[in-house]
């Protein structure tokens, strides 16, 4: 049984904006039939075109409905996190480069990672949120201080929990300090605050591992109980993934690690711009 | 108000006359020798930016029940704008040598 190629187009026009799809989509679909009357005699080539003609149409049709605002916590949030991750390579690659046996049995601390972690984003995201709350150094302060805390709290409930739940513990921390923050310039912020909470939890949680992995890239000369060995990965692709994680030893692989992060960010970004541009707008 | 190479080859299809979407795609890809070819996302895409910027409208569908769209004046205005932007510009690439007078 073959699938009418209009069929295909149509459940391809989901991927635009709804506002669009209502607008232009019989239209986009009544030209779609003429071109490929016209051009669908070699299907691969004419699919090809019109899927990158969707991908780069229906991308720039959802930044065009996001807010200045909206766009710029995302960049914030991705650049943030690979902002940290970096950091946290270079740490580990410069830990690694001037080793030393003085230095041997010498770890750093948790909080320390956790608060490095929470600078990294703050600092994105009060640019992002300059000249539209007043929250500032404050911002900045305590997101650094509640994931140097949650960091901390992960550690503990993840040796019982396992390294899941790093994600949950400290995005909820985060989460709980940016919240707490928040509230002193609004007032009955209600559930959209928990959709933030919810949100950070989820992004930090897709990048549980490359946090696992950092902590044992801070602390290069120490073996956690928790580290994920790429060679105890079931599935051989699993283990160039976590290789890429768990230390990264070569530029692909650090690639592989910040493509992650940016990814969790963006997860990040994406999910609590809404909320927060709503909070950020009552704030004025 | 500069229109993308897109929106600008868009414009220049319709001031011939109106043209519907698949007209527009045609009526491109002649002007510009196959070079440009348009798919419906890009095509639609740059229409909703012109029709907001108030360069192009809506008209009267002919028989068939498909839309079409006409220049604006303020349309065919930025239209004419963009082409002597592109004229002076041609202009300052022979001054320098970039283009022989020839091409």
């Amino acid at each position: 049984m073959s699938v009418k190629p209009e069929r295909v187009y149509a459940a391809l026009l989901r991927l635009y904006p709804r506002s669009f799809r209502e607008a232009y989509g019989a239209a986009m679909l009544e030209t779609f039939r003429e071109v490929y009357r016209r051009d669908g005699g070699c299907p691969w080539r004419f699919w090809a075109s019109m899927l990158a003609d969707v991908a780069r149409s229906a991308g720039r049709e959802w930044i065009d409905t996001r807010s200045p605002f909206t766009l710029h916590w995302t960049i914030a949030c991705a650049g943030g996190a690979v902002a940290t991750g970096a950091l946290g390579s270079a740490m580990s690659g410069a830990f690694g480069y001037f080793y030393h046996p003085y230095l041997e049995g010498m770890t750093v601390p948790v909080w320390a990672y956790g608060a490095l972690l929470g600078l990294g984003l703050a600092v994105t995201q009060s640019i992002a949120l300059r000249n539209r709350t007043r929250l500032g150094t404050t911002w900045v302060v305590v997101t650094t201080g509640s994931a140097a805390l949650g960091l901390e709290m992960a550690v503990l409930v993840a040796r019982v929990a396992g390294p899941v739940a790093y994600g949950v513990v400290l995005g909820s921390c985060v989460a709980g300090g940016q919240w707490i923050v928040l509230r002193t310039q609004v007032r009955r912020v209600g559930w959209r605050v928990m959709s933030s909470a919810v949100a950070f939890s989820a992004g930090v949680l897709s990048c549980g591992v490359t946090l696992t992995s950092a902590l044992q890239g801070v602390n290069a000369l120490t073996r956690d109980a928790l580290a994920m060995h790429a060679a105890d990965a079931p599935l051989p692709g699993i283990q160039v993934l976590l290789r890429g994680l768990y230390a990264p030893s070569g530029w692909a692989e650090l690639a592989v690690e910040l493509g992650t992060l940016a990814t969790a960010g963006v997860i990040v970004g994406a999910l609590t711009a809404r909320p927060l541009s709503l909070i950020v707008s009552r704030a004025k | 108000m500069t229109p993308t190479r897109i929106e600008f080859h868009v414009l220049m299809a319709l001031l011939q006359g109106p043209r519907h979407g698949y007209g527009i795609m045609q009526d491109v890809e002649g002007l510009t020798e196959g070079q440009l070819r348009l798919g419906p996302g890009t095509l639609y895409s740059a229409i909703k930016r012109l029709r907001r910027d108030q360069l192009l409208e809506e008209c009267e569908a002919d028989g068939d029940r498909r839309r079409c769209y006409r220049l604006t004046r303020k349309g065919r205005s930025v239209a004419g704008e963009e082409a002597r932007r592109l004229v002076d510009l041609v202009r300052v690439a022979r001054k320098r040598g970039l283009l022989s007078s020839t091409s």
